[in-house]
């Protein structure tokens, strides 16, 4: 597993990828925090840092951070990631050819500018869950950048017409209430930005 | 003796200018249809009923024909599925003229999205013959799908089927079988 070294957390994604079932819930945590960071890592160039939309998940005198991760691809393949709040900060190595690496997608088949929208916190974590979604839509989602009015989705017109497609399929099987406030609010704001088109 | 068809962007790009509103209203039974381009090879459109959820795939090309081939593509779908022919005949003749727009019901977008997503893993996974596309869309007519009530079987067909016993109970005019 992970150790911190001067207070960086490094560690070997493999080592969380594919718990067994009775490990502890704190390493399923971390586990799934990586995978976040390596997705939103793996979507940009390597070489290039970025605030990505994945929250902090630390809790700095027991409140809940309000930070975005900000991560940098390394030459080296290693992954370096900080909080932009609290300062917590790791490196992540054997994140290639995972599941959560996203560097093989690519959008190519969408057409369209580039266009970008504002989400909330809250709206972008449903559009996170969202399972069915087609590789420029992915991308739109794992490239999404935390910025202090919320978070900023950029892609393709065609991207972002696949993506309300995908967001009103969950809605329609969703039952929790509040989650389908926010998938159409979604949609709302990504058919805003189409419409000005 | 018009009916609309909502396009998404891509379908509308390929096949038309959508009208400004307001829309002339479908003289049809089922109402207005959604359409979209699938980048299979070949190129797909898939079209589904606002109303019923109904699905009906066709080849696109050429794409300037495909709203004049609908109607027929529609019928043949309708008569796999056992549906009253008067029923047909009476929609398919209220189908002479499409007006494209732009969509307007995330619901019917979402439901489009299932079934593109149903029918691409069906033909990855091997039952369905991708060049079959009206024997896919009987199959999807068949699956279930999440708006559609209990009181119509939750799937497009049972839909459909109830809105044709509707039309034929209210419609007593129409010629017997």
């Amino acid at each position: 597993m992970g150790s911190y070294v001067c207070g960086v957390l490094v560690c070997d994604l493999r080592h969380f990828l594919d718990l067994a079932d009775d490990a502890p819930g704190p390493a399923r945590r971390v586990g799934v925090q990586l995978a976040a960071i390596v997705r939103s890592a793996s979507a940009h160039r390597v070489g290039s840092g970025v605030t990505t939309a994945a929250r902090c998940t630390k809790r700095p005198n027991r409140r809940p951070c309000d930070g975005y991760v900000m991560v940098f691809g390394r030459t080296n393949g290693e992954i370096a990631w900080s909080c932009n709040v609290c300062g917590d900060e790791g490196v992540i190595t054997g994140w290639q050819g995972s599941w959560a690496d996203v560097s093989g997608l690519d959008d190519g088949y969408v057409d369209g500018d580039e266009v970008t929208a504002v989400v909330s916190r809250e709206v972008f974590d449903a559009v996170c869950g969202v399972l069915l979604l087609d590789a420029a839509c992915e991308l739109v989602v794992v490239r999404a950048q935390g910025t202090s009015e919320g978070v900023l989705l950029a892609g393709r017109v065609g991207a972002f017409e696949e993506l309300v497609g995908y967001v009103a399929a969950e809605s329609n099987v969703e039952s929790d209430r509040r989650r389908v406030r926010r998938l159409d609010e979604a949609c709302t704001v990504l058919e805003a930005v189409l419409g000005q088109r | 003796m018009v009916f609309t068809v909502r396009g998404t962007k891509k379908f509308l790009d390929r096949v038309g200018r959508p009208v400004a509103d307001p829309l002339p209203s479908s003289s049809t039974v089922l109402g207005d249809w959604y359409g979209n381009v699938l980048f299979w090879r070949p190129q797909v459109a898939v079209f589904v009923n606002a109303s019923t959820f109904m699905p009906v795939l066709m080849p696109l090309a050429p794409s300037t024909s495909v709203l004049a081939r609908f109607p027929a593509a529609m019928a043949e779908v309708f008569a796999k599925l056992g549906i009253d022919p008067r029923f047909v005949a009476s929609e398919t003749s209220a189908m002479q003229s499409a007006v494209l727009a732009k969509t307007a019901s995330r619901q019917v977008l979402g439901v489009m999205n299932e079934f593109v997503f149903m029918a691409e893993h069906t033909i990855d996974t091997g039952p369905s013959d991708p060049d079959d596309l009206i024997g896919l869309s009987v199959w999807l007519a068949e699956t279930i799908v999440g708006p559609i009530s209990k009181d119509d079987g939750y799937t497009p067909l049972g839909a459909l089927e109830q809105l044709v016993a509707a039309t034929l109970d209210a419609d007593a005019g129409w010629p017997r079988e």
